[in-house]
């Protein structure tokens, strides 16, 4: 280890999180390795090292010999104050080598908010902010992840932005770089190579165009990139790869524990839902393909607890068979199941009564709105006797703990729609004092709402968000309403949702405010303890940007999106205009099992159909 | 039903565990090496295991002491080599042994202190500072979770040698240490600091590489 940096350890909060040397750890020799890569994650160690995209890509690229990928996290404000004042750049943390060192360096895109620690983490390596700036010497700096879809508001800082998974192109993209590093081949002549790879999409070979009102117009790509950049997914999910190992950090984390992931995609169309649309088709594991990876998994990090990842467990066809064979493994080895994600209208009560046995937590759904119109018109497929009815076997199977999750300022929702969640809250307390098997314990329920945050390629992205004034009146509203006994309710802070509004939809003039934003000091947006609206929205003002324009606004489908270049697989002019004429009606569209409804991300699979 | 005890060394990275996430990282070494190791009964069980004098985190250790069970009469075969392919970086098992002495014996701990010091140093700063232990009280202000005492940290000193090595001073001690009373070597760096402000400190290393018993036998 750099002895600047062995000595500067001991001065700041939980070293472990910046030592490496965990177990599993992939450690090469880096003279015999062709490309090195820094999979870096914009945020501290203990919210990366939970990330399952993260261990797949470790694994991946660690697979292939002449790669060596390293992890890279975001120092906590502490650490980054030692490491400036001691002139030590960002590093892998395997190697201890400095940012600049790798070939390619790579960000996931999570959250919008974490976008100025991209850039603190590029400055902390010493990689100029925008690729323009960046010569022969510096690392190709790329991404991907969720907020890829509309990744306007970054566009300038990155080299490349991988579109949709990345267990296939990821290797295609390491293999051009290293034929070309080979050959001498520059970054610009690279590039040029790299956007014909399938979901590749260099944002410099694309231009925006806007009127004369400044209002968006269309994207115009180079003559040697593709007009619009294709998603790429991965057909088979029983042949794709996926981990045997994880590395097992020594100290804690947030999710810290083996995870298999059931499928991708959802068969629910909630017209709120980012993930629910971006990562269309619906593709599913095989039961015996999950229960070799859940047994090899844990074998080789010695977890006490798996955790079955999806955008909807008990969508899972086969959920009871895998879980009772999971189980049966599991017990004797005293191993925890963890089943997030349920549904409250296909709740099982055999898991979870089986699940219980070995621990049991506190149950969490989401209904994400009060009334029966309003899910209606969110596609929130799910009914109060369902979730009544899931309440009920959960108490009776001796809970006595739930939490029920809500979103506010959806599209159509009026005060009616909030009164509606405070009166489900009181009915489940109901239900509690109805059916509880132990009473004595008494019940609580807790009701969270966070404020909703119309996303881009899906049918809300038309949606202009309520104004920060009007999302705290809401708050209050369901402050008054929810004074109950046995009820707690938390909100989520609205001023961060407005932020996070502007970047989802935002174009790429946006690129100046991060920036502005993160020299002023904006660092850990998403941090309660560091977000700072005024600095933000100082920054918008100094660049001459109307936050508003982007967050608030109404759009109308005639016009053009910044991402409409971005093809996600779904029909946008269809599929999705569709989908927001029912919302504004409260019509249901069935899901994907009950019915097609032709949002056209089956072709990406060649043509087959959908795995529902 | 085994009563074990596993001697270890923690440095390189491991240096930085604390000792609350040692306990799960030996837990999680001890499931993948899948040897018979025992649980704890009740209605959550877990793996027991019992570090029994916890070093500051940031410190090497070199003699660093686990107790454990194993579901079995005996140790089983290639336990330690077992356990040696399934830690991480930086712990490496040594021995695994029936435990001869009672946690409550340990009585003192053996430091290295290596004080780093990069524009040098005067002349005689060894005798300067084994001359500030050896005479005259040296108070500091000691803190416990409870309170703040002001203490003279010679009663806790059993013995202390300092040679110099370069741009390095090289303190060799041995502390009290256990329930009874302890002392973390910490505090005779601030003494220095304190006393001789002609020391300027760039770097401080701690490397404790024994366990003691009352009468300074090796604790076992």
């Amino acid at each position: 280890m750099d002895k600047k940096l062995e000595r500067i350890l001991p001065s700041v909060q939980k070293p472990a999180r910046y030592a490496g040397g965990e177990f599993n750890a992939v450690y090469k020799d880096k003279s015999k390795v062709n490309a090195r890569f820094a999979f870096c994650f914009p945020d501290i160690y203990e919210v990366g090292m939970s990330h399952l995209g993260m261990k797949i890509l470790y694994g991946l690229y660690n697979e292939i010999d002449d790669v060596w990928c390293e992890r890279v996290f975001a120092p906590w404000t502490d650490m980054e104050r030692k490491m400036r004042e001691n002139d030590i750049p960002l590093y892998g943390l395997e190697s201890g080598d400095p940012l600049s060192d790798f070939d390619i360096v790579g960000f996931t895109l999570q959250y919008e908010l974490s976008y100025t620690n991209i850039l603190n983490m590029l400055d902390l390596g010493n990689i100029p902010l925008r690729s323009k700036d960046r010569g022969e010497d510096d690392p190709i700096v790329i991404a991907g992840g969720p907020c890829g879809y509309n990744a306007e508001p970054v566009a300038d800082f990155f080299d490349l932005i991988m579109m949709g998974e990345g267990e296939e192109m990821s290797v295609e993209f390491i293999r051009l770089y290293i034929e070309c590093k080979k050959a001498g081949i520059g970054r610009k002549e690279f590039l040029e190579k790299a956007v014909r790879i399938e979901g590749m999409y260099v944002p410099s070979m694309y231009e925006p165009v806007y009127d004369k009102d400044g209002n968006f117009e269309k994207t115009v790509a180079h003559s040697c990139a593709p007009a619009v950049v294709k998603k790429r997914i991965v057909r088979d999910l029983d042949k794709m790869y996926y981990p045997s190992y994880f590395v097992v950090p020594s100290t804690d984390i947030v999710f810290d524990r083996a995870m298999i992931e059931l499928f991708r995609g959802c068969i629910r169309g909630c017209r709120f839902c980012h993930a629910g649309h971006a990562y269309r088709p619906i593709r599913m594991k095989s039961r015996e393909v999950l229960i070799k990876q859940a047994k090899d998994l844990l074998k080789s990090t010695g977890y006490e607890e798996i955790s079955l990842s999806s955008l909807s467990t008990s969508d899972y066809k086969d959920l009871k068979s895998l879980c009772d064979e999971l189980l049966d493994f599991c017990e004797e080895k005293r191993i925890s199941l963890s089943l997030p994600s349920l549904r409250a209208d296909n709740f099982s009560v055999d898991i979870m009564q089986r699940v219980q046995k070995v621990r049991k937590s506190g149950l969490t759904f989401a209904p994400e709105a009060g009334t029966q119109r309003l899910r209606d018109a969110i596609n929130k497929n799910i009914r109060e006797e369902d979730l009544l009815n899931a309440c009920r076997i959960a108490f009776d199977g001796g809970w006595n703990n739930i939490k029920l999750y809500f979103m506010i300022g959806l599209p159509t929702e009026t005060d009616e729609d909030l009164e509606g969640i405070a009166d489900l809250a009181r009915k489940v307390v109901y239900t509690w004092r109805q059916s509880s098997a132990i009473k004595q314990r008494g019940v609580h329920v807790t009701v969270s709402t966070s404020s909703f945050v119309p996303k881009p390629q899906t049918p809300f992205q038309w949606f202009g968000q309520c104004s920060i004034e009007e999302l705290r009146r809401k708050q209050d509203v369901l402050k008054d309403k929810l004074k109950m006994r046995n009820v707690t309710y938390n909100w989520h802070d609205a001023e961060t949702s407005f932020i996070e509004a502007v970047f989802a939809r935002g174009d790429r003039r946006l690129c100046d405010v991060v920036e502005e934003a993160w020299r002023s000091g904006c660092i850990f947006d998403g941090w309660d303890d560091y977000f700072s609206l005024e600095k933000w929205l100082e920054a918008f003002k100094k660049c001459g940007i109307d936050p508003h324009y982007y967050a608030n606004r109404d759009r109308d489908v005639s016009e053009n999106m910044p991402w409409d270049h971005i093809f996600s697989g779904i029909d946008g002019k269809g599929h999705l205009i569709k989908e927001w004429e029912r919302a504004k009606q409260s019509l249901l569209s069935p899901d994907c099992r009950a019915k097609c409804a032709g949002c056209g991300a089956n072709a990406l699979l060649g043509g087959g159909a959908c795995h529902v | 039903m085994f009563k074990a005890r596993l001697l270890f060394e923690k440095t390189d990275t491991a240096k930085y565990i604390s000792n609350l996430d040692l306990m799960r990282t030996f837990q999680r070494a001890f499931a993948r090496t899948q040897l018979p190791v025992g649980y704890t009964e009740g209605f959550n069980p877990h793996m027991y295991v019992s570090v029994l004098l916890p070093i500051p985190t940031c410190f090497e250790g070199r003699y660093e002491l686990l107790d454990f069970e194993f579901d079995a009469e005996n140790i089983p075969e290639n336990a330690l080599e077992k356990l040696n392919v399934a830690l991480p970086l930086g712990l490496l098992a040594k021995e695994i042994y029936a435990p001869v002495d009672h946690v409550r014996d340990i009585a003192a701990a053996g430091y290295e202190i290596i004080v780093e010091m990069d524009r040098g140093f005067p002349k005689n700063t060894d005798k300067a500072i084994e001359g500030l232990f050896n005479e005259g009280p040296v108070m500091v202000l000691k803190r416990t979770k409870r309170s703040e005492t002001e203490v003279d940290i010679r009663n806790y000193i059993k013995s202390l040698k300092v040679h110099t090595d370069g741009r390095k001073i090289v303190i060799k001690t041995v502390l009290s240490a256990g329930s009874a009373e302890s002392l973390n070597p910490e505090y005779l760096v601030k003494a220095i600091q304190n006393n001789l402000p002609d020391i300027e400190i760039d770097g401080v290393f701690y490397i404790r590489n024994g366990i003691f018993k009352q009468d300074l036998s090796v604790f076992r």
